[in-house]
């Protein structure tokens, strides 16, 4: 639009800022640095920050000249660089922890040989661009896919449920780039659904998320998701990945499978609208994980009352409120022993399950407005989805009943996990082999 | 039957106490490596930003806050400031002339097609320039 900017950002933050700038193509936005905080202070301390601030406002608003833009790719992202180095494998490890290549854990050095067995698990050629993963807006081929996947430590045939989380990742509705800059603690979840689970023994039942002898799919996969968000993406700690504490699932991504046999509805792909015998991946970003750790309910609709009290004081209340974010899905994690009880208790279709929850997670507005007490016109002026509701009213905490998504998995055992999410859409791929 | 298992579990312990030099000479061997880097290539396009006035004078400075806590009074603050010091200065402030703009990237804040409308919104206003504040 041709019109100068001057960005005031706290000292904590202007490292996220300017990289955000720079995904965006501005090679040298101007900022002006003030110290951290900005919010949570008195009126008389921000006012003085604004005072010891103004010098240097003026001096980037008059004086500041933007550095000639530099040309970004230079050569093409296929075939990727080759690199030589001498040493043990500990030595290579240590060049690519150095690098900022690795995320702590021990890597299996990408060789050709390694990279080009693994490309024999897709048929897709290894130039094809998937996308470009943000914010440091690395470009992903097919090639570069499986040299992570070698680094994870995947096995070939596990290629396709990558390449489908991927794709599925890098689609805007899922929101990648505000899931790896954000302080939020978010990290992706992977569901995969169909025959594929069982063909590659991706973890489903007991500890579906808790690692062990069976889960090498579910862990590897899982590690090639974020070392491909974290280093090529770019998106590490401290910045640009701006977490205030972060998770470890934000190390080896979330990775399950749908229990489907011990499924009481239809298949979660058939409800996401694909066709019974494909398989499919469902990618979430997710913030909280709230157990539902009930042993002694007498009905489902006891259990699902429960669950929406947690939803609402856990998503609404104590993160964001996300009506009015429209792409948003929330997640139920339903252990095979819950859904049965729900599914005999009477509620016969997921749709049903839905629309119990929708009603019993609904958050008391009063509680809304103390999230925003230190900045009153929010709740009504930027989240205008709330506007009309009374102190009293119970609002609810997504905008239909359809996005609170219910997954079938895990085994033996009366736990189910809430999943409170980013905001963004639960996107669905099939995968292809 | 007790006097067995105590035989063949010191019998191994032995074996393994004996086999750990072999074990440490089994290290990987210094070798060249050939790698494929996952470095990869950013895309980037860069865009050209527009040059900044050598004077505030008679200018229109556009204010824009993005909700978040105490941006609002760093701004009002800055406003006094600049119309103090700066000679026919003209403020416009965006939050509050246009208070629906006052959103946080991200939903259930901002889609990017909100991001774009504030954008028209504030150009709009013709400014010289727009001062924004992130807070945090």
């Amino acid at each position: 639009m041709g019109i100068p900017t001057v960005t005031v950002a706290s000292s904590e933050f202007v490292s996220l800022a300017r990289n955000t700038a720079l995904s965006q193509g501005a090679m040298d936005a101007c900022f002006v640095t003030v110290p951290h905080p900005m919010g949570m202070i008195p009126l008389n301390e921000i006012r003085k920050k604004a005072d010891e601030a103004f010098p240097a406002i003026m001096k980037a608003a008059t004086q500041w000249k933007p550095e000639e833009s530099k040309a970004a790719a230079v050569r093409p992202p296929y075939p990727a660089e080759r690199i030589k180095l001498t040493g043990d494998r500990e030595a290579v490890n240590d060049y690519f922890y150095k690098k900022g290549w690795s995320l702590g854990l021990e890597i299996v050095p990408p060789t050709p040989e390694r990279v080009a067995a693994m490309l024999k698990g897709t048929t897709r050629l290894p130039g094809e661009i998937i996308g470009v993963v943000p914010p440091r807006d690395g470009i992903l081929t097919v090639e570069m896919a499986a040299v992570y996947a070698v680094m994870a430590g995947c096995r070939p045939e596990y290629m396709p449920v990558l390449l489908a989380a991927l794709e599925a990742m890098l689609d805007e509705a899922h929101g990648w780039r505000a899931a790896t800059t954000t302080t939020n603690p978010v990290a992706p979840l992977v569901v995969v659904s169909g025959p594929i689970v069982k063909e590659l023994g991706i973890q489903n039942s007991t500890g579906a998320l808790g690692g062990g002898p069976a889960s090498r799919p579910n862990v590897t996969i899982g590690h090639a998701i974020n070392l491909i968000g974290d280093v090529l993406g770019g998106s590490k700690p401290p910045t640009p990945d701006a977490t205030t504490l972060g998770q470890t699932a934000n190390i080896i991504a979330m990775v399950l499978g749908e229990n489907e046999a011990e499924n009481p509805w239809e298949p979660f792909r058939v409800e996401m609208g694909f066709a019974r015998q494909k398989s499919t991946v469902t990618i979430f970003e997710v913030r909280s994980f709230a157990n539902n750790n009930l042993h002694d309910v007498k009905t489902g609709q006891d259990l699902l009352t429960i669950m929406g009290s947690v939803m609402a004081s856990v998503g609404a209340v104590g993160e964001t409120t996300k009506p009015c974010a429209p792409g948003n899905k929330e997640l139920i994690l339903m252990s095979p022993e819950h859904a049965s009880l729900v599914f005999s208790s009477g509620l016969k279709t997921k749709g049903e399950v839905q629309k119990f929850l929708f009603e019993k997670s609904k958050v008391q507005r009063s509680l809304l407005e103390l999230r925003y007490s230190a900045n009153p016109g929010k709740l009504d002026n930027t989240v205008n989805c709330f506007k009309g509701w009374e102190k009293w009213d119970a609002v609810p905490m997504v905008a239909k009943p359809e996005d609170i998504l219910v997954v079938v998995t895990g085994g033996a055992g009366k736990h189910s996990v809430y999943m409170s999410t980013n905001g963004y859409a639960a996107v669905t791929r099939e995968i292809k082999k | 039957m007790k006097r067995n298992f105590s035989f063949v579990l010191i019998l191994t312990w032995v074996a393994g106490f004996l086999a750990l030099p072999t074990l440490s000479a089994a290290k990987e061997a210094i070798q060249e490596w050939e790698l494929v880097s996952p470095a990869g290539i950013v895309s980037i396009k860069p865009v050209k930003q527009a040059p900044h006035p050598t004077t505030l004078e008679g200018k229109t400075v556009a204010l824009r806050w993005n909700g978040k806590q105490n941006g609002n009074n760093f701004l009002n603050r800055l406003a006094e400031l600049l119309t103090e010091k700066v000679k026919n200065i003209k403020i416009v402030k965006i939050y509050e002339r246009e208070p629906w703009t006052n959103l946080t990237a991200g939903p259930p804040y901002m889609s990017a097609e909100d991001a774009k409308r504030i954008a028209r919104t504030i150009a709009g206003y013709k400014p010289d320039l727009v001062i924004a504040s992130q807070a945090d």
